[in-house]
């Protein structure tokens, strides 16, 4: 059993523990038991608000002193998790409903000090040692009007300090402090310091940052993400009107603009909203020095204040360094302020630094670069943040419509970079409410009063760099074949040496084809394809297909031709279900890769050349759309990314016959 | 109770009886060689492995064998399966698909 010694309306003395307390006979018993015979399984704790502080120390004189205090009522006992209600006439804790039989210490100060009520809220008359506490002179049993000390007169003290780690005071933060009979808000000075005098309560819980809010935190970052799907969703939408002006162009007319204008125009609309990661790439030195030079600035006031950081930043870059970078970037100066980059620099570390909120921007920078086919180009997380942080704090300074210079006709999507930047900024300052949070608890004022403590080091500081580009320059599979040995040569064109593509796992892909309607779909399209094929050899045609793509597939009619690409020297479309759209072809095309790489062909099936098939639908034909994966041949020393989208038939009798269009040449990955 | 070294047994001999007509099916053949050899002396075969040479189904002419896409699509379908068991259930549930 295991028990717990009250000073009868001292600390922790609350509503809650008086159904556990035990009648004051039962109660000397068990404390006398304990004792004389020592533990025996049993546990007893003494009252924190006492001078001794464990029950195996004490001496006899002390022992004594508690069992005459349980017997007279200034102590009771608990009993931990026992209801009992021993101190009532019934099953309710009730100044009403207390036994007759008990001492008229205890009844008096039970009535006087009834916790969690206007009758006192067991703020008053505590002893601070084993001796009984002075008495009243009544011994009337009717409750007494409460005896509330006057604040700020009180025995007790308590000096807080909060610093940096460079030993500057956390200035201007503001704080709470309470005890049982004292409730104050205040605010640390310049020093970071503050001296709170005539405490009435002896045990004080200090909260610094006392306004920071886990909620507000967490609803600032659910904004942000709410946020930056909305611009991917903006996004999408511009790029799909861009394809449907493309797509509605004829066949003939669309390979000849391929080259230009429509696709660059998808290209051109998605490098706005990221115009500076974009611009960084080309600038070489000037904008990388100020990008080292911000992380250096940083680090050198990291265990400083904000302000410290401003001045710190102010200091290194001057007006007329900071002019030429910003028109570099072709942005007017007049609009972004040095303190505008000092800012949008603190801010996105603290976005980066947050695990969640990384992740959904790299899913942002995926699904970004998805969507505007830039799947060459890999952008690295902090630069983006930095970007995406800057242009969202400019559209707010600048109102987001009309911002002067340049950056007006390149900043995209401002209404909802504006929501973006408030967001972020709002996000920032719960953030740092919530990084300063301390909290002392219950701290005894009699043994400490002075309580200090160094605040955290503010967050790693982002390395910038520019975006990375793989610059189209993967060679062709066959120039990497003219590499290999002749033993590997001959493996990779005669025997596919071990292709596999990196997509969707087996179990996955199973999963997928049992387990929902799209893959029992697949199953079906599948067999009507072939009606007289086994059923292994339905399933693993399916499986393979899935297991070709990046993600499981999705379910589509199209009524429109699709193509495939096969080498110069095959004649035949062959009887296989891996096809694409014209526009994608045309995107491959355009996109300077090598058309193995961009479709995830294996090596033996890269060429120079390319025969194009199509077939038309008779009407509409259900097919199954997913992304390519990446492909690995003889052991990974060949791979392929893929990326672009497949559309899978696993039914060629919905299609009339493949048609040959003619032949088209690989790009050269220069 | 159908187990893995019969259909390696089997996939082995349907390959063989196109390999001297058809210069696919050979290659096919010598490129399961390794796998069908582990299956046939018992070793142990991931779930996740794959069996060479789907490719020359799908964009090659093989398919034209049906005989040889089944008993190729068998021994893979039992690979992912991983048991006996697995291996009817599956086959059971594209049955039922069909419905």
């Amino acid at each position: 059993m295991s028990y717990q010694l009250y000073v009868t309306g001292g600390h922790g003395f609350t509503e809650a523990i008086l159904p556990t307390l035990l009648h004051p006979s039962n109660a000397v018993d068990i404390v006398r038991d304990y004792f004389t015979r020592g533990y025996q399984g049993q546990h007893i704790d003494l009252p924190p608000d006492t001078d001794v502080s464990q029950a195996s120390n004490l001496t006899d004189t002390q022992k004594q002193s508690l069992l005459d205090g349980l017997q007279e009522g200034h102590l009771v006992l608990s009993s931990r998790y026992e209801p009992g209600f021993a101190l009532f006439s019934e099953s309710r804790a009730s100044p009403d409903t207390l036994r007759n039989d008990l001492p008229a210490t205890l009844r008096q100060r039970l009535q006087r000090q009834w916790p969690g009520t206007s009758r006192g809220g067991g703020a008053v008359l505590r002893s601070d040692s084993l001796a009984p506490a002075e008495e009243p002179a009544s011994n009337s049993t009717e409750p007494l009007a409460p005896e509330s000390p006057a604040p700020g007169t009180g025995p007790y003290h308590v000096t807080l300090a909060y610093r940096w780690p460079d030993g500057t005071g956390v200035a201007g933060l503001p704080f709470t402090l309470g005890t049982d009979k004292d409730g104050i808000e205040g605010t640390l000075d310049q020093n970071g310091e503050a001296r709170i005098e005539g405490l009435n309560g002896r045990f004080a819980s200090v909260r610094l940052s006392s306004d920071a809010s886990d909620d507000d935190v967490g609803h600032q970052r659910r904004g942000i993400q709410a946020s930056l799907k909305e611009l991917l969703k903006h996004e999408q939408k511009e790029a799909d009107a861009l394809a449907r002006e493309y797509q509605q162009m004829p066949w003939h007319q669309r390979s000849a603009v391929s080259a230009g204008a429509i696709l660059q125009g998808v290209a051109d609309a998605g490098i706005g909203l990221l115009r500076f990661v974009d611009s960084m790439a080309d600038l070489a030195s000037p904008s990388q020095t100020l990008m080292d030079g911000l992380k250096s600035a940083w680090s050198a006031s990291e265990g400083s204040s904000d302000t410290v950081w401003h001045e710190s930043f102010q200091a290194n870059y001057d007006e007329a360094r900071h002019r030429r970078w910003v028109k570099a970037l072709g942005f007017d100066p007049g609009d972004l302020s040095r303190k505008d980059i000092a800012e949008a620099y603190d801010l996105a570390n603290l976005v980066m630094a947050d695990p969640i909120l990384r992740e959904s921007l790299n899913d942002f920078i995926a699904e970004y670069a998805s969507i505007q086919h830039h799947t060459e180009v890999s952008y690295v997380a902090g630069a983006v943040a930095f970007d995406l942080v800057l242009i969202a704090l400019l559209a707010v300074a600048t109102g987001g419509i009309g911002a002067a210079g340049a950056a007006g006709g390149q900043i995209r999507h401002t209404g909802l970079l504006r929501h973006l930047g408030k967001l972020i900024k709002g996000y920032g300052k719960a953030l740092r409410k919530q990084r300063l949070r301390r909290l002392w608890r219950d701290t005894d004022l009699k043994k400490q009063n002075h309580l200090e403590d160094t605040a955290p080091k503010r967050v790693e500081g982002l390395k910038l760099k520019p975006a990375e580009y793989n610059t189209n320059k993967t060679k062709p599979l066959r120039d990497q074949i003219d590499d290999l040995s002749p033993e590997e040569q001959d493996l990779v064109r005669n025997f596919n040496a071990g292709f596999s593509p990196q997509g969707v796992s087996k179990e996955k892909a199973l999963e997928f084809i049992f387990n929902t309607e799209t893959g029992q779909a697949q199953l079906k399209s599948a067999k009507l394809g072939d009606p007289g094929a086994g059923n292994a050899t339905i399933l693993n045609r399916v499986l393979e297909q899935v297991q070709s793509g990046k993600s499981v597939p999705v379910k589509r009619e199209v009524t429109r031709p699709l193509v495939k690409i096969v080498p110069e020297s095959r004649n035949s479309a062959g009887y296989g279900p891996f096809f694409t759209t014209p526009e994608q072809l045309e995107i491959a095309r355009n996109s300077g890769r090598p058309l193995s790489d961009a479709f995830g062909l294996p090596g033996g099936s890269d060429a120079e050349v390319y025969r194009v098939f199509q077939i038309q639908p008779k009407g509409s034909a259900t097919v199954f759309e997913s992304t390519i994966a990446p492909t690995v041949e003889l052991n990974g020393k060949l791979r392929t990314q893929g990326g672009l989208q497949q559309f899978l038939v696993p039914d060629r009798s919905q299609f009339e016959d493949a048609i040959d269009l003619g032949l088209i040449r690989d790009n050269t990955g220069e | 109770m159908t187990t893995l070294k019969q259909l390696a047994i089997n996939l082995e001999k349907t390959a063989e009886k196109y390999a001297s007509q058809d210069i696919e099916a050979k290659k096919l053949l010598d490129s399961i060689h390794n796998i069908i050899d582990r299956a046939k002396n018992g070793d142990v075969i991931s779930t996740e492995e794959k069996v060479p040479g789907f490719y020359w189904f799908t964009e090659g002419e093989l398919s034209q064998y049906k005989d040889l896409e089944e008993a190729y699509s068998q021994f893979s379908i039992f690979i992912a399966a991983g048991s006996d068991e697995g291996y009817e259930r599956m086959l059971k549930s594209v049955d039922d698909a069909m419905k």
